[in-house]
Protein backbone atom coordinates (compact mmCIF):
# COMPACT_ATOMS: atom_id res chain seq x y z
CA UNK A 1 0.00 0.00 0.00
CA UNK A 2 1.53 3.13 -0.88
CA UNK A 3 1.26 6.45 -0.19
CA UNK A 4 -0.02 8.09 -3.49
CA UNK A 5 -2.76 5.00 -3.88
CA UNK A 6 -3.50 5.63 0.08
CA UNK A 7 -4.87 9.11 -0.74
CA UNK A 8 -6.20 8.29 -4.43
CA UNK A 9 -8.36 5.85 -2.67
CA UNK A 10 -9.73 7.95 0.55
CA UNK A 11 -11.02 10.05 -2.60
CA UNK A 12 -12.56 7.37 -4.99
CA UNK A 13 -12.73 4.13 -3.65
CA UNK A 14 -13.36 4.98 0.21
CA UNK A 15 -15.12 8.22 -1.14
CA UNK A 16 -16.47 8.83 2.98
CA UNK A 17 -19.44 10.22 1.49
CA UNK A 18 -20.42 8.50 -1.95
CA UNK A 19 -18.70 4.56 -0.97
CA UNK A 20 -18.54 4.88 3.25
CA UNK A 21 -21.39 7.00 3.70
CA UNK A 22 -20.19 8.05 7.03
CA UNK A 23 -20.14 11.26 8.67
CA UNK A 24 -23.99 12.22 7.09
CA UNK A 25 -24.71 14.49 9.73
CA UNK A 26 -22.49 16.94 8.76
CA UNK A 27 -22.78 16.27 5.01
CA UNK A 28 -26.51 16.96 5.24
CA UNK A 29 -26.72 19.84 7.70
CA UNK A 30 -23.93 22.63 5.81
CA UNK A 31 -24.84 21.83 2.84
CA UNK A 32 -27.26 24.39 2.46
CA UNK A 33 -24.55 26.30 -0.29
CA UNK A 34 -20.92 25.59 -1.60
CA UNK A 35 -19.27 28.04 0.38
CA UNK A 36 -20.01 26.36 4.19
CA UNK A 37 -20.10 22.87 2.09
CA UNK A 38 -16.17 23.42 1.25
CA UNK A 39 -15.29 25.54 4.31
CA UNK A 40 -16.92 22.24 6.60
CA UNK A 41 -14.97 19.77 4.53
CA UNK A 42 -11.87 21.82 5.19
CA UNK A 43 -12.39 22.47 8.76
CA UNK A 44 -12.80 18.43 8.88
CA UNK A 45 -9.61 17.88 6.53
CA UNK A 46 -7.26 19.42 9.07
CA UNK A 47 -8.83 17.61 11.70
CA UNK A 48 -8.75 14.73 10.14
CA UNK A 49 -5.18 15.31 9.32
CA UNK A 50 -4.07 16.07 12.96
CA UNK A 51 -5.87 13.20 14.73
CA UNK A 52 -5.03 10.62 12.30
CA UNK A 53 -1.25 11.67 13.08
CA UNK A 54 -1.48 11.68 16.60
CA UNK A 55 -3.48 8.43 17.27
CA UNK A 56 -1.10 6.90 14.57
CA UNK A 57 2.13 8.23 16.39
CA UNK A 58 0.37 6.72 20.35
CA UNK A 59 -0.92 3.87 19.01
CA UNK A 60 1.90 1.24 20.65
CA UNK A 61 1.35 2.93 24.04
CA UNK A 62 -2.78 2.82 24.33
CA UNK A 63 -4.51 -0.66 25.58
CA UNK A 64 -7.01 -1.76 23.50
CA UNK A 65 -9.53 -1.69 26.24
CA UNK A 66 -9.21 2.20 26.43
CA UNK A 67 -8.25 2.72 22.39
CA UNK A 68 -11.76 4.74 21.73
CA UNK A 69 -11.95 7.39 25.26
CA UNK A 70 -8.13 7.69 24.17
CA UNK A 71 -9.33 8.63 20.45
CA UNK A 72 -12.38 10.52 21.27
CA UNK A 73 -9.75 12.97 23.59
CA UNK A 74 -7.28 13.40 20.85
CA UNK A 75 -10.05 14.32 18.47
CA UNK A 76 -11.98 16.80 20.62
CA UNK A 77 -8.84 18.28 21.58
CA UNK A 78 -7.82 18.99 18.05
CA UNK A 79 -11.40 20.41 17.51
CA UNK A 80 -11.53 22.88 20.19
CA UNK A 81 -7.93 24.27 19.11
CA UNK A 82 -8.81 24.72 15.53
CA UNK A 83 -11.88 26.41 17.24
CA UNK A 84 -9.67 28.82 19.21
CA UNK A 85 -7.14 29.45 16.21
CA UNK A 86 -9.82 30.23 13.57
CA UNK A 87 -11.90 32.49 16.62
CA UNK A 88 -8.82 34.61 16.97
CA UNK A 89 -7.33 34.59 13.55
CA UNK A 90 -9.96 33.89 11.22
CA UNK A 91 -12.97 35.54 12.77
CA UNK A 92 -15.29 36.05 9.97
CA UNK A 93 -14.52 31.91 8.65
CA UNK A 94 -15.40 31.53 12.69
CA UNK A 95 -18.71 33.48 12.56
CA UNK A 96 -19.79 31.75 9.42
CA UNK A 97 -19.45 28.56 10.03
CA UNK A 98 -20.05 29.04 13.82
CA UNK A 99 -21.76 25.96 14.98
CA UNK A 100 -20.11 23.72 12.70
CA UNK A 101 -17.08 23.39 14.14
CA UNK A 102 -17.85 22.26 17.32
CA UNK A 103 -19.75 19.14 15.39
CA UNK A 104 -16.99 18.15 13.79
CA UNK A 105 -15.72 16.14 17.29
CA UNK A 106 -18.88 13.80 16.72
CA UNK A 107 -18.05 13.28 12.78
CA UNK A 108 -18.05 9.53 12.55
CA UNK A 109 -15.57 9.76 10.12
CA UNK A 110 -12.75 10.97 12.42
CA UNK A 111 -13.10 8.01 14.71
CA UNK A 112 -13.62 5.47 11.57
CA UNK A 113 -10.63 6.60 10.45
CA UNK A 114 -8.85 6.59 13.79
CA UNK A 115 -10.36 2.86 14.31
CA UNK A 116 -9.68 1.26 10.77
CA UNK A 117 -6.92 3.13 9.75
CA UNK A 118 -4.88 5.18 11.86
CA UNK A 119 -4.55 2.50 15.07
CA UNK A 120 -2.65 0.08 12.48
CA UNK A 121 -0.58 1.78 10.38
CA UNK A 122 2.47 4.45 10.62
CA UNK A 123 2.34 8.04 10.93
CA UNK A 124 3.27 8.74 7.02
CA UNK A 125 0.41 6.34 5.55
CA UNK A 126 -2.24 7.82 8.18
CA UNK A 127 -1.46 11.29 7.42
CA UNK A 128 -1.82 10.09 3.81
CA UNK A 129 -5.02 8.56 4.64
CA UNK A 130 -6.24 11.54 6.23
CA UNK A 131 -5.53 13.62 3.63
CA UNK A 132 -7.21 11.68 0.99
CA UNK A 133 -10.36 10.63 3.17
CA UNK A 134 -10.29 14.70 3.96
CA UNK A 135 -10.47 16.20 0.18
CA UNK A 136 -12.75 13.17 -0.38
CA UNK A 137 -14.87 14.22 2.02
CA UNK A 138 -14.33 18.09 1.31
CA UNK A 139 -15.18 17.63 -2.60
CA UNK A 140 -18.02 15.06 -1.68
CA UNK A 141 -19.25 18.36 0.38
CA UNK A 142 -18.64 21.19 -2.30
CA UNK A 143 -20.49 19.15 -4.90
CA UNK A 144 -24.13 18.75 -2.65
CA UNK A 145 -23.48 22.23 -1.86
CA UNK A 146 -22.86 23.48 -5.25
CA UNK A 147 -26.23 21.71 -6.77
CA UNK A 148 -28.31 22.69 -3.69
CA UNK A 149 -27.20 25.92 -4.06
CA UNK A 150 -28.24 26.09 -7.87
CA UNK A 151 -31.32 24.18 -7.87
CA UNK A 152 -32.84 26.18 -4.39
CA UNK A 153 -31.13 29.91 -4.65
CA UNK A 154 -29.66 30.16 -8.42
CA UNK A 155 -26.34 30.64 -7.53
CA UNK A 156 -23.08 28.77 -7.29
CA UNK A 157 -20.37 29.93 -4.51
CA UNK A 158 -22.41 33.09 -4.32
CA UNK A 159 -22.40 34.10 -7.77
CA UNK A 160 -26.28 34.51 -9.05
CA UNK A 161 -26.57 32.44 -11.97
CA UNK A 162 -30.41 33.13 -12.26
CA UNK A 163 -32.73 34.83 -9.84
CA UNK A 164 -33.14 33.54 -6.54
CA UNK A 165 -37.25 33.28 -6.97
CA UNK A 166 -36.92 30.58 -9.46
CA UNK A 167 -35.01 28.58 -7.15
CA UNK A 168 -36.90 25.69 -5.67
CA UNK A 169 -36.88 26.54 -1.84
CA UNK A 170 -37.02 22.98 -1.25
CA UNK A 171 -33.38 22.30 -2.06
CA UNK A 172 -31.85 24.75 0.28
CA UNK A 173 -34.22 22.34 3.42
CA UNK A 174 -33.32 19.37 4.33
CA UNK A 175 -35.41 17.14 1.98
CA UNK A 176 -33.29 18.61 -0.46
CA UNK A 177 -30.29 17.62 0.94
CA UNK A 178 -31.27 13.83 0.82
CA UNK A 179 -32.37 14.08 -2.72
CA UNK A 180 -29.30 15.97 -3.83
CA UNK A 181 -27.40 13.18 -2.00
CA UNK A 182 -28.77 10.17 -3.59
CA UNK A 183 -28.54 11.28 -6.86
CA UNK A 184 -24.65 12.18 -6.20
CA UNK A 185 -24.55 8.39 -4.33
CA UNK A 186 -25.95 7.22 -7.86
CA UNK A 187 -23.93 9.35 -9.89
CA UNK A 188 -20.94 8.52 -8.06
CA UNK A 189 -20.95 5.04 -7.89
CA UNK A 190 -22.67 4.77 -11.67
CA UNK A 191 -19.31 6.46 -12.91
CA UNK A 192 -16.74 4.53 -10.31
CA UNK A 193 -18.07 0.84 -11.90
CA UNK A 194 -18.19 2.48 -15.53
CA UNK B 1 -0.93 -2.64 24.47
CA UNK B 2 -2.07 -5.37 26.95
CA UNK B 3 -5.25 -3.58 28.65
CA UNK B 4 -4.78 -3.86 32.58
CA UNK B 5 -5.29 -1.40 34.96
CA UNK B 6 -2.38 0.19 35.44
CA UNK B 7 -1.15 0.16 32.08
CA UNK B 8 -5.34 1.93 31.30
CA UNK B 9 -5.30 4.18 34.35
CA UNK B 10 -1.67 5.25 33.19
CA UNK B 11 -1.81 5.90 29.58
CA UNK B 12 -5.86 7.78 29.97
CA UNK B 13 -4.18 9.64 32.77
CA UNK B 14 -0.96 10.78 30.74
CA UNK B 15 -2.95 11.38 27.52
CA UNK B 16 -5.35 13.64 29.27
CA UNK B 17 -2.47 15.55 31.11
CA UNK B 18 -0.56 15.89 27.73
CA UNK B 19 -4.07 17.45 26.19
CA UNK B 20 -5.03 19.30 28.67
CA UNK B 21 -0.86 21.11 28.72
CA UNK B 22 -1.89 21.82 24.66
CA UNK B 23 -5.26 23.13 25.49
CA UNK B 24 -4.13 25.33 28.40
CA UNK B 25 -1.33 26.88 26.26
CA UNK B 26 -2.92 27.31 22.95
CA UNK B 27 -6.17 28.82 25.20
CA UNK B 28 -3.48 31.46 26.84
CA UNK B 29 -1.72 32.23 23.28
CA UNK B 30 -5.23 32.85 21.59
CA UNK B 31 -7.24 34.49 24.17
CA UNK B 32 -5.72 38.22 23.41
CA UNK B 33 -6.33 37.88 20.16
CA UNK B 34 -9.60 36.79 20.15
CA UNK B 35 -10.88 39.80 22.77
CA UNK B 36 -9.32 42.05 19.97
CA UNK B 37 -11.04 40.33 16.92
CA UNK B 38 -14.35 40.66 19.16
CA UNK B 39 -13.79 44.38 20.21
CA UNK B 40 -12.81 44.91 16.58
CA UNK B 41 -15.93 43.74 14.85
CA UNK B 42 -17.71 45.73 17.67
CA UNK B 43 -15.97 48.93 16.42
CA UNK B 44 -16.38 47.90 12.97
CA UNK B 45 -20.57 47.26 13.57
CA UNK B 46 -20.65 50.70 15.53
CA UNK B 47 -19.59 52.24 12.34
CA UNK B 48 -21.76 50.57 10.34
CA UNK B 49 -25.25 50.61 12.30
CA UNK B 50 -24.73 54.61 13.50
CA UNK B 51 -24.94 57.87 12.17
CA UNK B 52 -20.83 59.64 12.04
CA UNK B 53 -19.84 59.53 15.14
CA UNK B 54 -16.28 60.59 17.20
CA UNK B 55 -16.67 58.14 19.95
CA UNK B 56 -18.85 56.00 21.74
CA UNK B 57 -19.61 54.82 25.72
CA UNK B 58 -21.85 52.76 27.74
CA UNK B 59 -24.74 54.77 28.46
CA UNK B 60 -27.21 54.61 31.24
CA UNK B 61 -30.80 52.26 30.44
CA UNK B 62 -33.54 51.65 32.35
CA UNK B 63 -33.30 47.69 30.79
CA UNK B 64 -31.21 45.34 33.35
CA UNK B 65 -30.06 42.79 30.45
CA UNK B 66 -29.12 45.15 27.73
CA UNK B 67 -26.20 47.05 27.12
CA UNK B 68 -26.71 50.78 25.71
CA UNK B 69 -24.37 53.29 24.16
CA UNK B 70 -23.94 56.61 23.23
CA UNK B 71 -22.62 58.12 20.29
CA UNK B 72 -21.70 61.59 20.63
CA UNK B 73 -19.94 63.98 18.04
CA UNK B 74 -18.24 67.33 18.49
CA UNK B 75 -20.24 66.49 22.13
CA UNK B 76 -23.27 66.16 21.03
CA UNK B 77 -25.29 63.14 21.12
CA UNK B 78 -26.04 61.55 17.41
CA UNK B 79 -27.46 57.78 18.76
CA UNK B 80 -27.41 55.13 20.38
CA UNK B 81 -26.29 51.77 20.03
CA UNK B 82 -28.00 48.71 21.74
CA UNK B 83 -26.39 45.38 22.37
CA UNK B 84 -29.32 43.47 21.99
CA UNK B 85 -30.79 40.06 21.81
CA UNK B 86 -33.39 37.00 20.99
CA UNK B 87 -33.29 33.38 22.46
CA UNK B 88 -36.92 32.34 20.18
CA UNK B 89 -33.76 31.85 17.53
CA UNK B 90 -34.14 28.74 15.35
CA UNK B 91 -30.70 27.72 17.03
CA UNK B 92 -31.06 29.44 20.14
CA UNK B 93 -29.59 32.76 21.11
CA UNK B 94 -29.31 35.55 18.11
CA UNK B 95 -27.40 38.55 18.80
CA UNK B 96 -27.66 41.97 17.21
CA UNK B 97 -26.29 45.13 17.94
CA UNK B 98 -29.16 47.76 17.14
CA UNK B 99 -28.50 51.49 15.70
CA UNK B 100 -30.79 54.40 16.88
CA UNK B 101 -30.49 57.94 15.81
CA UNK B 102 -32.11 60.55 18.50
CA UNK B 103 -35.61 60.25 17.77
CA UNK B 104 -35.51 56.44 17.74
CA UNK B 105 -35.45 55.57 14.34
CA UNK B 106 -33.73 52.34 13.35
CA UNK B 107 -30.31 53.35 11.34
CA UNK B 108 -28.77 50.17 10.98
CA UNK B 109 -28.06 46.41 12.97
CA UNK B 110 -25.35 43.84 12.86
CA UNK B 111 -26.12 40.35 13.33
CA UNK B 112 -23.08 39.40 15.70
CA UNK B 113 -23.73 35.65 16.85
CA UNK B 114 -26.28 33.53 15.43
CA UNK B 115 -26.69 29.68 15.14
CA UNK B 116 -29.24 29.94 12.21
CA UNK B 117 -29.28 27.67 9.19
CA UNK B 118 -27.25 29.03 6.51
CA UNK B 119 -28.94 29.63 3.55
CA UNK B 120 -32.11 30.37 5.82
CA UNK B 121 -32.30 32.23 8.64
CA UNK B 122 -28.80 33.15 8.40
CA UNK B 123 -29.63 35.38 5.74
CA UNK B 124 -31.18 37.96 8.44
CA UNK B 125 -27.32 39.58 8.00
CA UNK B 126 -28.02 41.15 4.59
CA UNK B 127 -32.23 40.58 4.24
CA UNK B 128 -33.19 43.00 6.70
CA UNK B 129 -31.51 45.68 4.82
CA UNK B 130 -32.22 45.54 1.47
CA UNK B 131 -33.70 48.69 0.35
CA UNK B 132 -37.19 49.04 -1.33
CA UNK B 133 -37.76 45.63 -0.47
CA UNK B 134 -41.14 44.77 1.92
CA UNK B 135 -38.37 43.78 4.27
CA UNK B 136 -36.53 46.37 4.82
CA UNK B 137 -35.94 47.50 7.93
CA UNK B 138 -33.88 50.29 8.47
CA UNK B 139 -35.19 53.71 8.85
CA UNK B 140 -38.49 52.12 11.15
CA UNK B 141 -39.51 53.82 13.92
CA UNK B 142 -42.54 51.64 15.50
CA UNK B 143 -41.75 48.27 16.83
CA UNK B 144 -41.53 45.45 14.03
CA UNK B 145 -44.05 42.67 13.26
CA UNK B 146 -43.68 39.84 10.64
CA UNK B 147 -46.95 39.85 7.82
CA UNK B 148 -47.67 36.66 8.70
CA UNK B 149 -48.09 38.13 12.60
CA UNK B 150 -50.59 40.87 11.41
CA UNK B 151 -47.55 43.52 10.39
CA UNK B 152 -45.70 45.05 7.13
CA UNK B 153 -42.04 43.45 7.54
CA UNK B 154 -41.90 39.89 5.27
CA UNK B 155 -40.35 37.19 6.77
CA UNK B 156 -37.32 35.91 5.38
CA UNK B 157 -38.95 32.94 2.81
CA UNK B 158 -38.53 29.83 4.88
CA UNK B 159 -37.57 30.95 8.31
CA UNK B 160 -40.26 32.61 9.52
CA UNK B 161 -39.10 31.90 13.46
CA UNK B 162 -35.72 33.54 12.51
CA UNK B 163 -37.57 36.26 11.46
CA UNK B 164 -40.09 36.46 14.34
CA UNK B 165 -36.83 36.40 16.87
CA UNK B 166 -34.72 38.73 14.75
CA UNK B 167 -37.87 41.10 15.30
CA UNK B 168 -38.11 40.50 18.68
CA UNK B 169 -34.44 41.84 19.36
CA UNK B 170 -34.97 44.71 17.88
CA UNK B 171 -38.11 45.58 19.52
CA UNK B 172 -36.16 44.80 22.50
CA UNK B 173 -33.65 47.20 22.19
CA UNK B 174 -35.87 49.92 21.06
CA UNK B 175 -37.55 49.73 24.78
CA UNK B 176 -34.22 50.26 25.98
CA UNK B 177 -33.66 53.58 24.63
CA UNK B 178 -33.63 56.56 26.97
CA UNK B 179 -36.33 58.46 25.50
CA UNK B 180 -38.81 56.29 26.56
CA UNK B 181 -38.58 56.58 29.70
Amino acid sequence: MSALSTITDGIVKRNPTFVLILGMCPTLGTTSSALTGMSMGLATLAVLLCSNMAISAIRKIVPDAVRIPVFIIVIASFVTVLEMIMQAWLPALYSALGIFIPLIVVNCILLGRAEAFASKNDVLLSACDGIGIGTGFTLALTAIGTVRELLGNGSVFGLQLFDSSFGALVFVLAPGAFIVLGFLIALFNYLRHA
Amino acid sequence: MKSTLTTMTLSLTGIALAVGAILGVVHYATEKPIEQAVAKAKDAAMGEILPPFDSYAAGETDSEELTLYTATKDGQQVGYAVDTYSDNGFGGRIGIVAGFDTAGVLTGYRVMSHAETPGLGAKMDEWFRESGTGHDVIGSSAPLKVTKDGGDVDAITGATITSRAFAEAINKAREALPQKR
